[in-house]
């Protein structure tokens, strides 16, 4: 703050608390001398409004001043008149890094223990699961839900099936750096209403869903030129690209004809957002060992 | 009888009547938002009557319609009474009428459609803040003109009260409200960030101190006194108290904005005039409970005194845990929580709506010559109903808010946080139920006592109440 | 003087009343005005661009601020769920301030970049969709409606009076900008800028 409203700060306050302890005895004083506590002032309003004179309760006083001084006392002790510090030294951002200082020095050995173990050994270290836990509480189940089996669009963590593929490396890369899962809409590609519909019910009969027979025919060619690229001629996805694996029944869109249908005529954008900088390398392998530990909960209970 | 020898109480009667009207639709409007939270479906998919747009709408009903015409009414009346003159200019002290009730219909329709400033308890556009800045001053020069010409020489302490909560709101409004119009509907504020912020807080504070509590205080001071046949237990303590009160509360706004991004010494004010302010708002509630003291016997008889007995402890009770959330350390677990919505509602409900409903009883019999209301009986049933319904209020938010506090700031052993956000709002929705009901029972009140009012005003003649000749 | 003098003179009481009411105000708000920290832009904060402009001006119509704060207070506890913790040099193009006063739901100064459009787009549309307790009403509505290129234009028009530094130039591309876009996009583009200014590491 400029030297002038500094001074314009602190002498403004001062005056008015001076102003007012002045109150305060300035008021004591008024009242005409010869009316008694228990006698009214002598002037009436409507007929039977009337006005006492006692004095205020002292300990309404005594709070009053107490208040003050007290005001006084943390304004001396605390930042508050303009530039001053306070005697304390006290500011909010100061009082933060202490709180921060003291939690990394409380939790250091915390996360010391963890140091040095790969992902593997975190899902099986039920202290590092602990705190996995609440990581993917507070920063990974508003999208992958509390239990982590996901929503629509999100994937499920619990299960066996990884876009991304299910190496610790893996999922680590998708935490800290985030994925971006684009499907380009083919409705246009797929020869109108018809064709999309063949090829609908052909994506679908990957998973063992019946469908008419002169229908997947026809989408067959179309799958092998166009949909083949990405998700493979099998339909079995690639975890180097992130495609779906079409064969396992297991959607992360939805798998009725509508959503299936929706998909292919509008694709999709399935982004995870990176967590490098929110969470820190370390923490990032606390939550991979956490999920890791989701899907291979028998394995590493044998 | 010539009309200058009788007290305009037409323009009383219509305030004091829409007291209850908008009363009941501020407090409705409160309980829709309160079930909204916990059915969010009832907005029933229509932009208009999500929680965000009516929230305002219920904020605005509730201090600007209800407490609003509650300060007309009683200040319009009080002023005749304790000046023993007509009102000045009839046809001004009508403009404020209609125009007032013009601003509150403004209000109800912009902010469904999502017109708003977005600085609470300002929200509303330019168009309507300049009518309220022309209904304003007018209310202004009736209130003042009328002092001007009255007929004993003291002016009495309720005016006191009434004259600093007309110039300040004045005040208040047009620096918070100053903004550069886009469109009809739409401004932008001239300060920006952590400035607007302060801005807004010291009119949002004050919008408390001088719309609920100094215009309140002003109609504690006559209403008390004459409902319950006693002088002003102390004429030393009102002088004190008023000046204390009104000079203190210009400062506390910064309390709003603790541990914020608002530079520490201007939170350190904040805090340090919240604590002081303990005192001056005591005084008034020591110089009503120490006035009513003479009249203890009376209470049996009397639910209207009931009400304003209730009103006064919880103004005590709101005033001591002002301060109290104003010290940085209990602010940082109150803030953001239901603790605050606690809070304002145990000085809404229990202090102003209390005292407003009080006056009015006590009010609305004078207007139309008669003893007093239809029922008696019936005021006893708005007041028990009204008080477990504040307490059932109050108490909800006061244990959600603690434990909100409590969840959000929980860390694990290592270091962890231990809830996640939406853990604490599970926690809290049986509260909001509790507090839904207690909202349903305060509003049930109103209903009663629309009834009631109902049946005392219709089929009634006004005669005109000659002025005082005593001066 | 006693107090009767006062009591006795309205016009003397009205004077004193506006002088006792003034200081708090005048030491509080106008020092502010003047001091570096409240003013002054923080590294990376520059006016809202066209669509987000839109999308905050969507925030504040729909009330946001009655259930979302954007204020980070500096204690651990908040830096760990919402990320470092605000500074007022963040808040300088803001106009009104959206710190909000209440959490029904949780803060959203640095939201951004922190869950995806879609999410967003989802979240909007049906809340208990992606978040099972949550009581945030939906607002599917924002996806019909589009967003008015010369509102937009106007809105930076009087910003650029006010004082924010638009060039012109920003000013004539604002209408192409926001062309054809739903209020949905709007809303989300203002969302996903939230508090990106700086590193969410802490």
């Amino acid at each position: 703050m400029p030297a002038f409203w500094n001074w314009y700060v602190i002498i403004l306050t001062v005056l008015f608390i001076f102003g007012c302890l002045w109150l305060i005895t300035w008021s004591t004083q008024q009242s005409p001398d010869d009316v008694a506590e228990d006698e009214t002032l002598g002037h009436k309003w409507d007929d039977n409004i009337q006005e006492l004179n006692h004095p205020a309760p002292r300990w309404w006083l005594y709070l009053f001043y107490l208040t003050i001084v007290f005001a006084v006392g943390y304004l001396v002790a605390y930042p508050g008149l303009g530039n001053l510090k306070g005697t304390l030294g006290w500011t909010q951002e100061g009082q933060y890094e202490k709180e921060m200082q003291a939690a990394t020095e409380r939790y250091k050995s915390v996360y010391d223990a963890f140091s040095g173990k790969d992902v593997v050994a975190l899902s099986q270290d039920p202290a590092a699961i602990d705190v996995g836990k609440s990581l993917f509480a507070n920063y990974c189940s508003t999208c992958h839900g509390a239990d982590a089996r996901g929503a629509k669009g999100f994937p499920n963590l619990t299960d066996d099936d990884w876009l991304y593929g299910a190496s610790p490396d893996a999922i680590v890369a998708t935490i800290t750096n985030g994925r971006n899962g684009v499907m380009p809409a083919l409705g246009a590609a797929l020869g109108g209403e018809q064709g999309l519909d063949n090829m609908v019910a052909y994506v679908r009969s990957l998973s063992g869903h019946e469908g008419d027979p002169a229908s997947l025919a026809a989408a067959k060619p179309l799958f092998d030129s166009i949909c083949a690229a990405c998700h493979g001629v099998d339909g079995k996805g690639n975890q180097m690209l992130g495609s779906a694996n079409l064969t396992d029944d297991t959607w992360l869109h939805g798998g009725s004809p509508e959503t299936v249908r929706e998909t292919v005529l509008k694709g999709r954008m399935s982004e995870m957002p990176p967590h490098a900088e929110l969470l820190g390398e370390q923490k990032i392998l606390i939550v991979a060992g956490y999920i890791y530990s989701l899907s291979h909960a028998e394995k590493t209970a044998n | 009888m010539n009309n200058s020898n009788s007290y305009n109480d037409t323009v009383v009667r219509q305030f004091a009547i829409m007291t209850v009207v908008w009363g009941i639709v501020g407090m409705l409007v409160g309980v829709l938002i309160a079930a909204q939270l916990i059915w969010p479906q009832l907005n029933f998919d229509t932009a208009w009557l999500t929680y965000g747009r009516i929230r305002p709408l219920h904020t605005n009903a509730v201090i600007f319609a209800f407490g609003g015409s509650a300060l007309f009414a009683t200040s319009y009346y009080v002023v005749q009474r304790t000046c023993h003159v007509r009102l000045a200019f009839d046809r001004l002290a009508a403009f404020t009428f209609w125009g007032w009730q013009a601003v509150i219909l403004a209000a109800a329709i912009t902010l469904p459609l999502g017109i708003t400033q977005s600085k609470e308890y300002a929200e509303l556009e330019w168009p309507i803040d300049l009518l309220i800045a022309v209904v304003w001053v007018s209310y202004a020069v009736v209130f003042f003109a009328t002092i001007g010409r009255r007929k004993v020489k003291h002016i009495y302490v309720a005016n006191w009260f009434y004259a600093a909560f007309i110039i300040t709101v004045a005040v208040l409004h047009i620096f918070n409200n100053l903004a550069l119009p886009v469109s009809m509907f739409k401004s932008y504020s001239i300060y920006t960030g952590v400035v607007d912020g302060m801005m807004q807080w010291w009119y949002g504070h004050n919008a408390v101190g001088f719309f609920l509590t100094a215009g309140f205080l002003g109609m504690m001071y006559y209403f008390v006194p004459k409902q319950a046949g006693r002088p002003i237990y102390s004429y030393r303590l009102s002088v004190v108290h008023f000046w204390s009160l009104i000079a203190v509360y210009m400062w506390a706004g910064p309390h709003h904005l603790h541990y914020t991004s608002l530079p520490d010494w201007a939170q350190s004010l904040g805090m340090a005039f919240s604590i002081i302010l303990l005192a001056p708002s005591w005084g008034g509630m020591i110089n009503g409970m120490m006035t009513l003291s003479g009249a203890w016997h009376k209470l049996r008889s009397d639910p209207i005194l009931k009400f304003m007995i209730v009103s006064l402890s919880f103004y005590g009770m709101s005033t001591f845990e002002g301060p109290m959330m104003s010290i940085k350390t209990v602010n940082a677990l109150s803030h953001y929580t239901d603790w605050t919505i606690g809070h304002v509602h145990a000085g809404a409900l229990g202090w102003v709506a209390m005292m407003t409903i009080g006056a009015i009883y006590s009010l609305l019999p004078r207007l139309y010559n008669k003893e007093s209301m239809y029922s008696i009986r019936l005021i006893d049933i708005h007041f028990w109903t009204s008080t477990i319904g504040v307490v059932l209020y109050a108490v909800s938010m006061w244990i959600a808010g603690v434990t909100q506090g409590l969840m959000w700031r929980a860390v694990n052993d290592d270091g962890t946080l231990t809830y996640s956000f939406v853990e604490a709002l599970k926690f809290t929705y049986p509260y909001y139920q509790l507090r839904l009901l207690g909202g349903v029972l305060f509003l049930g009140g109103m209903l009663i006592m629309a009834y009631n009012v109902w049946k005392t005003v219709s089929r009634e003649s006004v005669i005109p109440v000659p002025v005082n000749q005593s001066a | 003087m006693r107090h009767e003098t006062i009591e006795k003179n309205i016009n003397l009481m009205i004077v004193l009343i506006i002088v006792v009411i003034s200081v708090g105000g005048l030491v509080e708000i106008v020092p502010l005005t003047y001091s570096s920290d409240a003013t002054e832009a923080a590294e990376g904060i520059a006016p809202y661009p066209p669509l987000r402009l839109a999308g905050r001006d969507i925030y504040i119509r729909e009330g946001c601020y009655g259930c979302h704060s954007q204020q980070i207070r500096p204690f651990r506890s908040e830096t760990e769920r919402y990320g470092p913790y605000s500074i007022a040099g963040e808040f300088v193009y803001d106009r009104p301030f959206q710190f909000g006063s209440k959490r029904t739901g949780p803060d959203l100064a640095r939201v951004g970049r922190r869950y995806s459009n879609d999410w967003h787009r989802l979240h909007l549309t049906d809340p208990r969709s992606v978040v099972p307790e949550s009581n945030m009403p939906s607002y599917a509505w924002l996806a019909e409606a589009t967003v008015d290129p010369a509102e937009v234009v106007a809105k930076m028009r009087a910003l650029q009076t006010l004082g924010d530094p638009y060039t012109d130039e920003q000013i004539s591309n604002a209408a192409d900008a926001v062309k054809d876009r739903s209020e949905m996009d709007a809303l989300i583009a203002y969302l996903q800028d939230l508090g990106t200014n700086r590193s969410s590491r802490r």
